[in-house]
């Protein structure tokens, strides 16, 4: 009798919840699933099963195909170039030097601005012929003015450097964490035995990170999909699409071309990636993370 | 100082200080540390041993002062160059390494080569008992394990000196005991010179040579355990030392106490401060203080009784089958020659204060 009564006040408990989720997450990302295979609805033409033609759309669109390229270029150079920043950022702040709590500071504020105040500033330093990079250039080096983001060649290049530089202070504070964690005394084991800095850092520092370095890893893949505010503010995708991804077209697809099958049609794709490569991470890196 | 032979361990502090801002955790310190000894580091916490030790390996640079190991000045080098092994109070063992490689981490990083390594792993093991365990990560060890491989560490690494910092703080009292035994053994089977940290007077005065008493960064006395436990230098070793400490009595309080028999009381000044071992008291029923017990405290094999005794009060370890009882009146008595004196002003033993220092306070 009581375990019943125990049962329906678990169920009681969770229900709120539970509406929440389904109402919010799980109905709408079956709800894509679905319209992926059927046409947009359009005034008064309903929408009708198509099957596989959306996929099809898809394969044949030289779109989609940019976009999908240069996210995976992004990705590609934003995740270990913001984790790797990120660590030596953490290793040196970690350090016992002078004004320490004054550089943790300057190096975490890029991750307390939102991405649209954060792309506002690199627009001013990429402006051609009076930013700040084109200033010193010109300044001193006598270059010639320079487009930076009206150049297919240069803006997506561009966009990483603003997303580097927003995500290696976010990433650096878990470092930091994980910094604190290590006991000062395996350092000094370590120096009593005569270990120099660099074989302290890969032979205890490293390893014993790796679960740090899985989760902002992790984290990396998720924002180098994820994070599009700054291609809207400073490029709009443009030239061209060259500095368009995936996110950011289903967006342009959905809000302002209203084709609301073919945008569901891409979302599976980007959350049938994004699944795979949490998957294959934590697969691969598991067997090589310690954890405590 | 004579010539110092080059195979000579021994570690030397001279005039050593230690400030952090204005506070001296260690101030001044002076020792002898002779090779192949085991010298205790002893005091109350807070009093610089761990800052002393930290000195020695070179794990914090000295204010002022010298390090001498085996006859080189060696207060600028570096951890490693000192040549010495440290096993650490939460034992530093690397989490993500098995237990082997724990131990053999120093190894590895020297370039000593595999089969050596092999062999000393094999015999460090052996001695320590943890062949089993070889393959193991430290959180999968209890703590008496841990401690184990600390010393492991030590071991394979044939350094003639070793530093350890209260390595056995963590652990229950019964491997507390087995492993303050183990320990001693491993110091003299191996010859090492060993410096050793501890707020546990038990500790110190049955593992150590020497026992080096710290008070407030300074050293309140060096010397054996026996002649620490019996000749105290001062107040307050002959409270640190002991369970029960010393009693501290004063000695004017103890006159006023009805005497039947011979004087138990030296030729003091009014105001000295008698001290005495409470084994060293008897109960009598001839002669000897009268004393009204206050308070027992009954440990099995004997019993801990205060006694009133005048307007002083004295703790007496009573054997066992002697039934003592709160409210009884009895008297006590000892051997005159086994109690001290102490100056009240500077806490001194007696018979050790220099005549010059008597004249600065007067009795
Ligand atoms: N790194 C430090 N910075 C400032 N003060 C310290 C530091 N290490 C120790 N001290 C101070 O020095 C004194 C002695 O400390 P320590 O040697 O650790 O004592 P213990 O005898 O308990 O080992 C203490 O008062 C402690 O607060
Ligand atoms: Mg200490």
């Amino acid at each position: 009798m009581t375990q019943r009564l125990q049962w329906i006040y678990g169920w009681l408990l969770l229900f709120p919840a539970m509406v929440m989720l389904m109402a919010f997450t799980h109905v709408p990302a079956v709800t894509t699933v679905i319209n992926s295979f059927f046409s947009t609805p359009r005034g008064r033409r309903e929408a009708k099963f198509v099957g596989l033609a959306n996929y099809e759309n898809l394969i044949n669109d030289p779109t989609f195909w940019k976009v999908l390229t240069n996210n995976l270029w992004y990705a590609l150079a934003t995740i270990p170039a913001s984790i790797f920043l990120s660590l030596l950022m953490a290793l040196w702040v970690n350090d016992k030097l002078k004004g320490r709590s004054l550089v943790r500071m300057s190096f975490f504020a890029p991750t307390v601005l939102p991405l649209i105040a954060v792309a506002n500033i690199w627009l001013f330093f990429y402006t051609p012929g009076f930013g700040l990079i084109d200033q010193i250039r010109m300044g001193f080096f006598g270059l010639p003015e320079n487009s930076w983001l009206g150049s297919q060649e240069t803006v997506l290049i561009c966009m990483m450097v603003v997303t580097i530089w927003k995500e290696a202070g976010f990433f650096m504070i878990f470092y930091l964490a994980a910094l604190q964690t290590i006991p000062p005394s395996l350092r000094e084991a370590a120096a009593i035995e005569g270990a120099s800095r660099s074989t302290f850092f890969w032979r205890v520092t490293f390893p014993l990170l790796m679960p740090t370095t899985l989760f902002v890893s992790i984290n990396a893949v998720i924002n180098s999909f994820r994070m599009v505010d700054h291609i809207f503010t400073m490029t709009g995708g443009g030239p061209d699409n060259a500095s368009s991804l995936l996110l950011f077209y289903i967006y342009e697809v959905a809000f302002k071309f209203w084709d609301t099958a073919y945008a569901a049609t891409l979302t599976v794709v980007l959350l049938v990636l994004l699944s795979l490569i949490a998957l294959g991470q934590f697969f691969f890196m598991d067997r090589k993370v310690h954890y405590r | 100082m004579t010539l110092q032979d080059t195979s000579s361990t021994s570690v030397e502090l001279a005039n050593l200080t230690k400030s952090w801002g204005g506070l001296n955790a260690v101030n001044d310190i002076s020792l002898s540390i002779p090779s192949g000894s085991f010298t205790v580091l002893l005091g109350p916490s807070g009093c610089g041993k761990s800052t002393t030790l930290r000195l020695i390996a070179g794990l914090e640079q000295a204010t002022s002062g010298k390090i001498i190991i085996g006859g080189k000045d060696v207060t600028h080098a570096s951890p490693a160059q000192r040549d010495l092994a440290m096993v650490f109070q939460n034992y530093a063992l690397f989490p993500h390494l098995s237990v082997a490689e724990n131990i053999l981490f120093g190894l590895k990083v020297r370039r000593v080569s595999r089969a050596d390594r092999d062999e000393r792993l094999k015999r460090a093991a052996e001695i320590l008992g943890i062949s089993a365990l070889l393959e193991r990560k430290p959180s999968q060890l209890s703590g008496g394990q841990q401690q184990r491989v600390a010393l492991g560490r030590a071991i394979v690494s044939q350094k003639p000196i070793c530093l350890m910092d209260e390595p056995l703080s963590n652990l229950d009292a019964k491997l507390r005991h087995e492993m303050r035994v183990e320990i001693r053994a491993l110091q003299q089977k191996l010859g090492l010179t060993m410096v050793y940290v501890t707020h546990d007077q038990t500790e110190a005065i049955t593992m150590a040579d020497q026992v080096v008493l710290l008070n407030n960064g300074e050293v309140e006395q060096a010397a054996s355990p026996h002649e620490l436990y019996t000749y105290p230098g001062s107040v307050f070793t002959a409270r640190f030392i002991g369970t029960p400490p010393m009693n501290i009595a004063e000695l004017h309080g103890l006159r006023d106490a009805e005497l039947s028999g011979p004087d138990l009381f030296p030729e003091a000044p009014e105001d000295a401060l008698l001290g005495i071992r409470p084994e060293d008291i008897e109960l009598s029923d001839e002669a000897g203080v009268a004393a009204r017990v206050e308070a027992t405290e009954y440990l099995g094999a004997d019993t801990l009784a205060t006694f009133k005794v005048g307007s002083a009060q004295l703790v007496a370890r009573v054997p066992g089958r002697k039934a003592v009882k709160t409210g009884d009146t009895m008297k006590l008595t000892w051997d005159a020659a086994k109690s001290l004196t102490f100056n009240r002003t500077t806490g001194k033993r007696r018979d050790v204060i220099k005549p010059e220092e008597l004249q600065l306070n007067p009795a």
